[in-house]
């Protein structure tokens, strides 16, 4: 009941906007482009990427919350901060390692949640 | 037989088509058509692992049933053409493995049963054979793991979209018997009018079949009208609609007698097929279900059948490239 | 009737006018509130994270773990793609795209 009361209820309707927003940008791109879900996902990874890296994104960031860090966009902007952060630390050998560095835990949750649920269920047919 | 035209030949043996059969899956089998096909299936695995293996066992069914119907046995049977959507044609070739008959792999994509029909009917005509098989299949499952995306990622499908069925379709081919026979042939050519839309077949392939359409009709001096129907195997909604706006621009006026088997198939609005079937099961069950009998019971005396074909893969269209349509037709007459 | 067959260009364009559009506003609308959904349980997640005291980097993480999780338990129930085809884009833009095509390459085997 505390946590329910700590929720910033204004941050969650900007995380719900900034999402949906985000999400009719790729909408679109599907309805009135020929490009393929693949293309649109690497255009949504490397925009991220671009405005992490030119230190734009952050303030997405703290305006929308998860509205921001959930959406692909989110990602490469991650990848970005983690490259960016790694060679402060450790030069130019941590432009390669930084990015994933920072994405390791998504990176290793999809690798290992794929393997469990392709063992677990079959391949079914979709029905619409 | 002989050479009519540009393209067309005439056969003066006429090859009958004596037995023909067709299993569908569980989609097809919720359908507008699901009384016409001989056998139903609950399920897209019947029974096997994959889904590959599935569509062998539907083909191999699909011929064994149509040789047990029609009372001649396997060993009669001098040659057997064969193909499907799967890259190298395994579906055929596996499925039909043991089934200890000449075997021709053929591929036209969704043109492949009026192709096997066509060069079937060559060598019946020609005296090299007294009986062939001729047969397809298609499986939504495999196909769209092959030229699309796996099922499970929820992509949306645009209204042009078509469903590939799931199915097998054979007809058995003699130089003698009872029942309809093949009296014209007319292959088609590539045709690719620049669509690139691998979303869009119908569209793609719309072209070809006009083109093959009026080669037969310029080729043999027949009008539309001549015909009971003219089938195409599946242009959908939208090639429908196409193809029937081709014509009149040469002035002759299909939209009759003239429907397509992907717009048959399914139920649009029930089944959310979008612009319709597709798939080269998609012509070889409807005819070899629902087209034959109408012939044997002499409610279609003349029938032009028109299977399309998109000659593409999943590699060309990452390429960027277009898709060639082709179209074989051939006229079959009760 | 002009000939829409006479160039390929022609012919595109007449394909153009001729093929249905998607419904793009009910799609948006749609892509629109699931993606924010999405998104705001992301946002409670990482709000608990925070509440129980971990930092930014590890909230962030716990949430990807998190809807990664959700993501190919909905696929193994034959959920997901459900959504998918209903609320489009919403699907590209996020980590369950990663997971998907993990989940699948196990699946094309």
């Amino acid at each position: 009941m505390e946590f329910l009361q700590s929720i910033d209820w204004m941050q969650l309707l900007r995380c719900f906007i900034v999402g949906g927003l985000i999400c009719i940008v790729g909408q679109i791109l599907i309805d009135k482009t020929k490009l393929t879900p693949a293309r649109i996902l690497v255009v949504f990874v490397t925009l991220g990427v671009v405005l992490g890296g030119l230190g734009i994104y952050k303030y997405i960031i703290d305006f929308a919350g998860c509205g921001a860090t959930v959406p692909l966009t989110g990602f490469g902007a991650n990848l970005a901060k983690g490259a960016i952060e790694e060679v402060q630390n450790s030069g130019l050998l941590g432009a390669f390692v930084g990015g994933v560095k920072a994405s390791a835990g998504g990176i290793a949750a999809a690798v290992f949640f794929g393997y469990l649920a392709s063992l677990i269920s079959k391949p079914k047919m979709k029905k619409q | 037989m002989t050479r009519i035209g540009k393209q067309t030949i005439g056969l003066d043996n006429r090859p009958v088509i004596i037995q023909t059969a067709s299993i569908v899956g569980p989609k097809e089998a919720q359908g507008p058509m699901a009384g016409y096909f001989d056998h139903c299936l609950e399920d897209e695995f019947w029974g096997e692992k994959t889904w590959e293996k599935a569509e062998s066992k539907i083909i191999k069914e699909t011929v064994n049933l149509a040789i047990s119907k029609s009372g001649i046995s396997s060993s009669a049977i001098d040659f057997c053409f064969a193909g499907d959507l799967l890259n190298q044609c395994i579906s055929s070739s596996f499925g039909l493995r043991d089934a200890n008959i000449p075997f021709f792999g053929i591929f036209g994509a969704c043109s492949t049963f009026v192709e096997s029909m066509t060069l079937g009917s060559i060598f019946i005509e020609s005296g090299a054979a007294n009986n062939v098989i001729c047969a397809t299949s298609s499986h939504f499952c495999s196909a769209e793991k092959q030229f699309r995306f796996p099922l499970e990622l929820g992509n949306q499908r645009p209204p042009t979209s078509q469903w590939t069925v799931t199915g097998s379709g054979c007809s058995i081919l003699s130089s003698s018997g009872e029942g309809p026979c093949i009296t014209h042939v007319t292959p088609g050519k590539i045709v690719d009018m620049g669509i690139k839309d691998a979303n869009n077949m119908g569209a793609a392939m719309a072209p070809a079949a006009f083109d093959t359409l009026m080669a037969h009709f310029e080729d043999t001096g027949r009008k539309p009208s001549d015909y009971d129907a003219i089938v195409t195997g599946d242009l959908g909604y939208i090639g429908k609609d196409i193809l029937e706006d081709l014509c009149k621009t040469k002035g002759y006026n299909i939209s009759h007698n003239y429907d397509d088997c992907g717009v048959l198939m399914f139920d649009k609005l029930e089944q959310d097929t979008h612009s319709g079937g597709s798939g080269c099961a998609c012509i070889a069950t409807i005819f070899s279900g629902y087209f034959y009998k109408q012939l044997q019971e002499r409610k279609i005396k003349k029938l032009l059948l028109i299977a399309t074909g998109a000659l593409m893969n999943s590699t060309s269209s990452q390429q960027g490239e277009s898709i060639p349509g082709i179209a074989h037709a051939i006229a079959i007459e009760s | 009737m002009t000939n829409p067959i006479e160039t390929p260009s022609t012919y595109n364009k007449y394909v153009d006018k001729k093929s249905p559009n998607s419904p793009i506003l009910k799609n948006c609308f749609n892509a629109f509130w699931v993606g924010g959904l999405i998104c705001s349980i992301g946002q409670i997640i990482f709000d608990f994270c925070k509440y129980q005291g971990l930092e930014t980097a590890s909230a962030n993480t716990v949430v990807s773990i998190v809807l990664i999780g959700i993501a190919a338990f909905l696929t193994g129930l034959n959920i997901f793609n459900r959504i998918g085809k209903f609320a489009g884009a919403r699907f590209f833009n996020s980590y369950y795209r990663f997971c998907e095509f993990y989940c699948f390459t196990c699946y094309r085997v």
